[in-house]
């Protein structure tokens, strides 16, 4: 027995030593394997089980932010997603569909979390002017002092919107847990902390070309999370703040960057973004987010005479926030509804709407 | 006359507040000890948590060798010193685990199954997670791989 515990220690301690950063998939797998087959002798124990064990102790990070990553609806939180311990792989896939007054944003894509270290995402946003295209496209024609009836192609291609026009990009993100436990650390007032980054491209290029703004951009984060099991009322609560270092505009639906009047910027704002949870029981969570965005300059003046009250027009933008439930009916599912208010998109005010996710883990 | 009159009611709602208040006031004194149905509850709860851990193939291989009626009494005193039950622990948790191997998910296992137990004697949730709050920094004496 003595001699099989010590196998069972060096064993972990190669495993351990093999958990850093950059390690690799399999290897984290196989170091899980070795240790389920180790502790639990007979009968032969499920692997796979094992491997992907729900390790979390608070359904917590089993919520996606629509850039993929884990969090809330729309900001990123520090905490690692799925259920991962640091001896376990595990991920997670969401859907997200939000109803706007005029637009509706789809949203799918998943993340992978090694040893509640490091997480990868991907994200693919569809946003979709429906009918609102025509209504933008009259607006254009108005802002160029145009009759209503001015035949379609006056106008450059890619400000034609139509009645089916989606504004696409894709994310791939990745983050990374820099210091602490947000759940564990009971005994300190020191939030998990965890940095991430965000690469967006967008697929409407002739589009985002004309608007003087670029296709592709980046988003650098620096998270803080803190859950108190015994929080408000003697419930988990939850808090977390995040700076963002980002040029992205409308997160990046309309491109990077904006124009100034010598031609492109590509200066980078820092944006603060919180969000708070309530656990009404272990299965249900309530709270809200608050994500402040840059405003940047698009379709300026000096690009196309005329275009400048337009430019404006579009350039005005609104912070993000939204109000939300989550419920988890098992720990491995999670179905988000929400109210969102994200402002003004594309000239189009009031861009509220309900918002519905559902994110699975394993 | 009005005076006194209010003077009288006064004294009457006093009377009756310290009235409806005072069993709670008592209970007040044993904080969360007394939400879990105080000794006998808390054997109850140990005794259900215990039987989880043993039934839980994430975790029981790590009890073959325990000797449980020693662990169970174990847990009481500790959970009792945790919650204001008076009862004094003074094992050292860090020693107790060192060579076990415990991982976080056997750790969080353990948790789940406790809570699954408070869940089942009807312990008030606020209690429920002061005793969650109060073992999960263990993680860092527990949790050795």
């Amino acid at each position: 027995m003595k001699k099989n515990q010590r196998s069972q220690a060096e064993m972990r301690l190669r495993c351990a030593q093999s958990a850093g950063f950059a390690v690799v998939v399999a290897a984290a797998a196989q170091c899980n394997m070795a240790a389920a087959q180790t502790i639990a002798p007979e009968p032969a124990p499920d692997i796979m089980a094992h491997v992907f064990d729900m390790g979390g102790l608070v359904t917590t990070g089993a919520v996606t932010a629509v850039g993929g990553a884990a969090g809330g609806g729309i900001v990123p939180w520090a905490l690692i997603g799925g259920y991962t311990t640091q001896d376990q792989v595990g991920g997670t896939a969401f859907y997200t569909h939000v109803f706007l007054r005029n637009y509706q944003l789809a949203t799918y894509g998943g993340l992978f979390a090694l040893s509640d270290r490091v997480e990868i995402s991907f994200a693919h946003q569809d946003f979709q002017l429906g009918g609102t295209g025509n209504t933008l496209d009259g607006k254009i024609f108005t802002a160029l002092g145009l009759p209503a009836n001015t035949p379609q192609d006056l106008l450059p291609h890619s400000l034609q919107f139509g009645g089916h026009y989606n504004l696409n990009q894709d994310i791939i993100g990745v983050k990374v847990r820099l210091y602490g436990n947000a759940v564990y650390d009971q005994d300190s007032y020191i939030p998990e902390i965890s940095a991430g980054y965000e690469y967006h491209h967008n697929e409407n290029v002739s589009f985002l070309r004309t608007i003087g703004t670029k296709p592709s951009g980046n988003e650098y984060y620096l998270a803080a999370t803190k859950v108190w099991l015994n929080g408000i009322f003697g419930h988990y609560t939850m808090a977390t703040a995040t700076l963002d270092f980002t040029n992205s505009i409308q997160n990046g639906l309309l491109g990077f960057g904006g124009v100034g009047p010598k031609g492109p910027k590509a200066g980078y704002h820092v944006e603060p973004e919180f969000a708070v949870g309530y656990w009404i029981n272990n299965n249900l969570v309530v709270g809200g987010e608050y994500r402040f965005m840059p405003h940047y300059q698009v379709l300026a003046d000096h690009q196309v005479p005329g275009y400048g009250p337009l430019g404006d027009a579009l350039s005005k933008s609104s912070d993000w926030k939204d109000v939300y439930v989550a419920y988890f009916p098992v720990k491995y599912l999670s179905v988000t509804l929400a109210y969102a208010d994200l402002g003004v998109i594309a000239s189009e005010k009031n861009q509220n709407g309900v918002y519905i996710s559902a994110t699975a883990s394993f | 006359m009005s005076f006194s009159t209010l003077g009288r009611a006064l004294i009457a709602a006093a009377t009756l507040s310290v009235t409806a208040v005072s069993p709670y006031a008592a209970q007040a004194d044993t904080s969360y000890y007394s939400e879990f149905g105080a000794r006998p509850g808390m054997n109850a709860v140990v005794k259900d948590f215990l039987a989880n851990v043993l039934a839980d193939p994430r975790i029981s291989a790590y009890f073959t060798n325990a000797n449980i009626p020693v662990l169970d009494a174990s847990l009481v005193n500790q959970f009792c010193m945790l919650e204001g039950g008076g009862c004094t622990f003074n094992e050292n948790m860090k020693a107790i685990h060192q060579n076990l191997g415990v991982t976080q998910a056997a750790f969080n296992a353990l948790a789940e199954d406790l809570q699954k137990s408070m869940m089942a004697h009807g312990v008030p949730l606020p209690a429920q997670n002061d005793l969650l709050a109060k073992l999960a920094p263990m993680e860092h004496d527990i949790v050795t791989k």
